[in-house]
């Protein structure tokens, strides 16, 4: 026993500790680190998309080029970027949040991580086959015919989304195992801290999802090289069956960005109000009935294909319930707030600006689900506008204010808050310069994933613009940030903030390599 | 006493194992009845 506890307590060092790692800690470091990578990537290719639309006319990429830049900006910023912070949130905090030592399947937890590089590679490199019609550029819902014909590119993401959905699909069956079996003893579901409840619900829609969109791709696929016509209208197939099977994914997926961007700033307001989290149960009713009516509404993006009215009624009316289940998450959390001791470190204000803006962009959601006006909307720029609300101020701003939040307990050091707060204003005012303008433009009908534009939007744009660049840059002040806290600063205590509750804050700061070896008594 | 460690605990390994197959096999089976439904 005494050597079995000797092997465990092992610390690799060099190349081969992140390599071949099986240890939570680390395999959340490398999530989060790949994550802030990609988060550059697939921020300057947004930049190069508002670089070209600062004036109308073409001047810096030709048209193909633009279309590329969209589709794997989106692509890399929704696989490649939130996805992979949530799952190294989720490493670091889930086992340490219930009292376990580990995740319950650490080799393929491994395995999860490691498939990532590879899937990315794999979709980047077809940026350097220019000559062979260079990445995919038929928008990252690859909606047919357009990606059935497209070149080489297409097959590359298609392949990479088939390793990518097979990472999330083994780190989502790992978190579900963890939080079903290795809870520790006393620690019942409904004691868990809602970051892991809105975790379990994320997994189980990903477990649901991306199979679907596996099924999507495959067919794709066959239809590009293997003769098959699922959705060749000249061969008895319909492209509309792909925006079904796509949006059947798509919709689901939306919440499983933004679900686990609930549970982060449903740790950090309590916090810093020094509250408990107001109405804890309501929290966990609501986000499951978030994730059941994100099965039911997924043809709200396609209300201009021409369906039936009655259908077009249904996904009017489902999508509009959704404001129900996350209207209780908005007030819970100013109720949190309501008369609580508050202080604004960094943290709390992201997550302060994610409930202020996340629900902007929840009501420009409801504007967009009335079927009528959606015709107005659809492709234009109010919906970039509202998906940016949705997912920039929404699950960016979590990932943000998380990184913070958690960021002493992980280092062991204090980060520089005069830093944080000038990347929160910088981040904060970037933001909104980028994307409120947006909603204007699209109301007056700019469309988007277009290249040029008519002269009266010029203004917007430029403003648009600007900010864009305002909040790519601010980022660098976040790496440096993050960069400094890892090197060294001010030691952390274990609870870290005076309002912190919760099992990972009983841990020192770092936590031990191998934390919770003996399970904690939960009261 | 009840340990929750996966990796010293031969019980909690096939419990787990076992879970992770069901959710596997649910997941693969909407692999499957999602092309099932395109043809």
């Amino acid at each position: 026993m005494a050597q079995a506890q000797a092997h465990h307590d092992e610390h690799p060092s060099g190349i081969s500790r992140w390599l071949f790692t099986t240890n939570h800690k680390d395999i959340g470091t490398l999530y989060l680190i790949f994550s802030l990578i990609m988060f550059f990537v697939g921020g300057a290719m947004a930049l190069v998309i508002r670089a070209e639309l600062w004036q109308p006319g073409l001047q810096i990429v030709d048209p193909h080029f633009f279309n590329q830049m969209t589709t794997m900006h989106a692509l890399v910023m929704v696989f490649g970027v939130v996805m992979p912070a949530f799952v190294g949130f989720a490493n670091w905090l889930i086992p340490m949040m219930l009292g376990a030592p580990d995740m319950a399947l650490p080799r393929m937890n491994n395995w999860s991580f490691w498939i990532l590089p590879f899937a990315f590679t794999l979709l980047g490199s077809t940026l350097f086959l220019q000559g062979q019609g260079g990445a995919p550029a038929a928008g990252w819902t690859l909606y047919p015919p357009l990606s059935t014909q497209g070149g080489m590119g297409t097959d590359f993401a298609i392949l990479s989304i088939h390793m990518l959905g097979i990472s999330s699909v083994l780190g989502a069956i790992n978190i579900v195992v963890t939080i079903l079996n290795m809870r520790a003893p006393g620690m019942t579901l409904m004691k868990m801290p809602l970051f892991v409840w809105t975790w379990l619900i994320t997994a189980y829609l990903l477990l649901a999802v991306m199979p679907v969109f596996a099924g999507a791709v495959t067919m794709l696929l066959t239809d590009r090289h293997f003769g098959t016509h699922f959705f060749d209208a000249a061969g008895g197939g319909d492209p509309v069956l792909f925006q079904h099977v796509f949006w059947f994914f798509g919709h689901p997926e939306v919440y499983i960005l933004i679900l686990p961007a609930f549970g982060v700033a449903s740790q950090i307001i309590p916090t810093f109000a020094r509250k408990p989290l107001f109405g804890y149960d309501s929290m966990v009713y609501a986000s499951a009935s978030i994730a059941f009516l994100s099965f039911i509404v997924w043809a709200h993006h396609m209300f201009t294909v021409g369906m039936p009215a009655t259908g077009e009624l249904f996904f009017m009316y489902a999508t509009m319930l959704i404001a129900v289940p996350t209207g209780v998450k908005v007030f819970n959390w100013v109720s949190t707030m309501w008369r609580g001791s508050m202080t604004f470190e960094t943290p709390m204000l992201f997550a302060v600006a994610f409930v202020f803006l996340f629900t902007i962009g929840g009501l420009s959601g409801l504007m967009l689900a009335i079927a009528p006006a959606d015709f107005q909307y659809h492709d234009t720029y109010f919906v970039v506008a509202h998906f940016h609300y949705v997912l920039v101020s929404g699950a960016i701003f979590a990932i943000l204010g998380g990184t913070y939040y958690w960021l002493p307990k992980w280092t062991g050091h204090m980060y520089n808050e005069t830093l944080g707060k000038w990347h929160f204003w910088l981040t904060a005012i970037g933001f909104n310069l980028a994307f409120f303008p947006q909603h204007f433009l699209g109301l007056a009908g700019m469309p988007r994933r277009i290249p040029d534009y008519a002269l009266q939007f010029t203004e917007f744009n430029q403003w648009s613009t600007t900010g864009a660049f305002i909040l790519g840059f601010a980022q660098l002040l976040f790496a440096y940030v993050v960069w400094q806290t890892a090197k060294g600063g001010k030691k952390a205590s274990s609870q870290v903030w005076e309002g912190a509750h919760g099992l990972e804050w009983t841990l020192s700061s770092p936590p031990p390599y191998h934390s919770f070896a003996t399970p904690p008594k939960i009261k | 006493m009840a340990r929750p460690d996966s990796t010293r605990n031969a019980a909690l390994a096939r419990a787990n194992l076992r879970t992770a197959l069901i959710l596997g096999a649910i997941a693969l089976g909407f692999f499957l009845y999602s092309l099932w439904r395109g043809v």
